[in-house]
């Protein structure tokens, strides 16, 4: 695991340019409009980035040798899961930083201070998203994978707009007024998103397992 | 054509480790040494890799093999490209799963080899390796937080001798620098079993040379078992203890080295006596302009009875060539 920890690092810090380039995008979008929304960008494209990894192991035919180190595919999809919540949290982290920064600049602290409330959010909603195109990663490649991807989302348009043609659009207002009244605090809903992510996550980690441990190379 | 498949004779004899030896040099058999490799004889017979009617089925291809491979031998893997030689160590390390039969090493299923396993296991694969983004620092960082018995001092010694620069990118590097790398890898953290899947391939004489020669000297100083491909004939000579020849996805030919030398011979035969010579005397053949180049493992047998055929020792490229695939009728 320390091993596999050490080279992702590695492989991430070859590409000090783009890091730069990212953050300085963030600190744009921080700073010129929606404060917030450079949180969940940072921590998006910071759990992007950790997620490339897997493409580089898999580039050039790798991974037969990343397999005869002291690898198995437990360890393996455990560490790609650790690396990519620490790449979405360091997003998270600079990206708040940023926001932070832009609120006391802009003097906007109230802002930044509403925004404590719905920020940790961003992270399980990334996270989600991420591994989730890691699991089609592993189990389609990397090539393959971008088809997938774009036809899983394009599957998920469609039946999203099917269902509003059906039950027509949710009113977000009306559900939560129809919810008791503890369960409508601020905490209860990022609370409520953290255990939704927790149980996609424990799923999509048994199914990465699985597809890892019946690969052949 | 092949007269005979497969050849189940396994001997162990163990002749390159007794001419090196003190002790065999008058004529005490009971210990063997080579370098720091001390062995009784009879300890060779324990398994570190044991295939038992392993057969892995592709669309286009069939590897349907058995053998044992004993500790502390130097055992070489021949045969022309796409024989199966790198599936054959693919299944090694639970790369490709049997579809019939088992693979174990260490005693234990290729596929339910632990971490801790793979750290007694030095690879080096043919067309596959660290990311080429990496520098020979990085890959020092990740060998060293992947073994605890990385033996960084050696490693850093070892680049020094083979001009290895720590700081380029191994993207930068030629083949043969690759390689050295690759090799450098699997040979510092005190691994049990090297496997090594051509790792002169494509190099040019120099780098053929540095690569074989410091294979050599580990291999007559550490007490492991080295497993080592290629089509590269002269690369395994006076480095393997014994061959496997490989054809068409089957073993046709496990010899002892100091067998092949004394036995196997290439003769060439005239088209008016080959069929009054017995074919038990023939491995295999090759119709030419001049008559049969045949191989035999009976090479006496030819020098005793038919002094006026040319006879002589078979080298492996001559194996590989009458024995591995490349006969006709």
């Amino acid at each position: 695991m320390k091993g596999l920890l050490v080279k992702d690092f590695r492989l991430v810090l070859k590409r000090k340019q783009q890091l730069l380039i990212l953050l300085a995008v963030c600190a744009m979008i921080a700073f010129t409009s929606d404060g917030s929304f450079a949180v969940a960008y940072a921590a998006g494209l910071a759990g992007i980035l950790g997620l490339s990894t897997y493409a580089f192991d898999e580039h050039d035919n790798g991974f037969p040798f990343l397999f005869s180190l002291p690898v198995d595919a437990g360890t393996y999809v455990k560490e790609k899961y650790l690396f990519c919540v620490l790449c979405d949290l360091a997003g998270l982290a600079a990206g708040t930083a940023l926001f932070f920064a832009a609120c006391a600049a802009n003097g906007k602290m109230d802002a930044f201070r509403d925004g404590l409330v719905y920020l940790p959010a961003y992270f399980p909603a990334t996270l989600v998203l991420i591994l989730s195109v890691l699991l089609v990663q592993m189990k389609f490649g990397i090539e393959r994978s971008r088809l997938v991807t774009l036809l899983l989302y394009g599957c998920l348009f469609v039946l999203s707009a099917v269902f509003v043609k059906i039950v027509g659009p949710l009113d977000g207002t009306r559900l939560a007024g129809q919810l008791p009244e503890w369960m409508k605090s601020d905490w209860f809903i990022v609370a409520g998103i953290y255990a939704l992510a927790a149980t996609a996550c424990a799923v999509l980690f048994a199914l990465s397992l699985q597809v890892m441990k019946n690969r052949e190379y | 054509m092949r007269l005979k498949n497969t050849v189940p004779v396994i001997y162990y004899s163990n002749e390159k480790h007794a001419c090196l030896s003190s002790s065999s040099a008058n004529g005490n058999e009971a210990e063997r040494t080579e370098g720091n490799r001390t062995k009784h004889p009879e300890q060779h017979g324990a398994p570190m890799i044991e295939f038992e009617n392993f057969v892995k089925q592709y669309k286009d291809f069939r590897l349907e093999i058995s053998m044992n491979i004993p500790d502390s031998r130097v055992i070489g893997i021949i045969g022309k490209n796409g024989c199966g030689k790198s599936t054959a160590i693919k299944a090694i390390l639970g790369l490709v799963r049997p579809t019939s039969g088992s693979v174990r090493v260490f005693g234990r299923e290729s596929k339910d080899l632990t971490p801790r396993d793979k750290e007694k296991i030095g690879v080096s694969l043919s067309d596959s390796m660290f990311s080429p983004l990496f520098t020979v620092e990085d890959v020092v960082a990740i060998l060293r937080a992947m073994y605890r018995d990385f033996d960084e001092p050696f490693f850093r010694e070892m680049c020094g001798r083979l001009n290895l620069p720590s700081g380029k990118p191994l993207k930068e590097f030629s083949t043969g620098m690759k390689e050295k790398v690759k090799v450098l890898a699997a040979v510092t953290h005190n691994a049990s079993l090297l496997i090594l899947d051509e790792p002169t391939a494509g190099l040019d004489v120099e780098a053929r040379s540095e690569i074989i020669g410091f294979l050599k000297e580990y291999a007559g100083s550490h007490d492991c078992t080295v497993l080592i491909s290629s089509h590269i004939s002269a690369d395994l000579e006076g480095l393997c203890d014994e061959f496997y020849l490989f054809s068409g996805g089957r073993i046709v030919l496990h010899e002892t080295d100091s067998g092949i030398g004394s036995r196997y011979g290439t003769v060439q035969i005239p088209f008016e006596l080959f069929d009054s010579i017995g074919r038990q005397y023939i491995s295999g053949f090759k119709k030419e302009t001049f008559g049969y180049a045949c191989i035999t493992n009976s090479r006496e047998f030819f020098e005793r009875n038919y002094p006026e055929l040319k006879v002589k020792p078979a080298g492996i490229d001559d194996l590989i060539l009458l024995l591995g695939g490349g006969t006709e009728e």
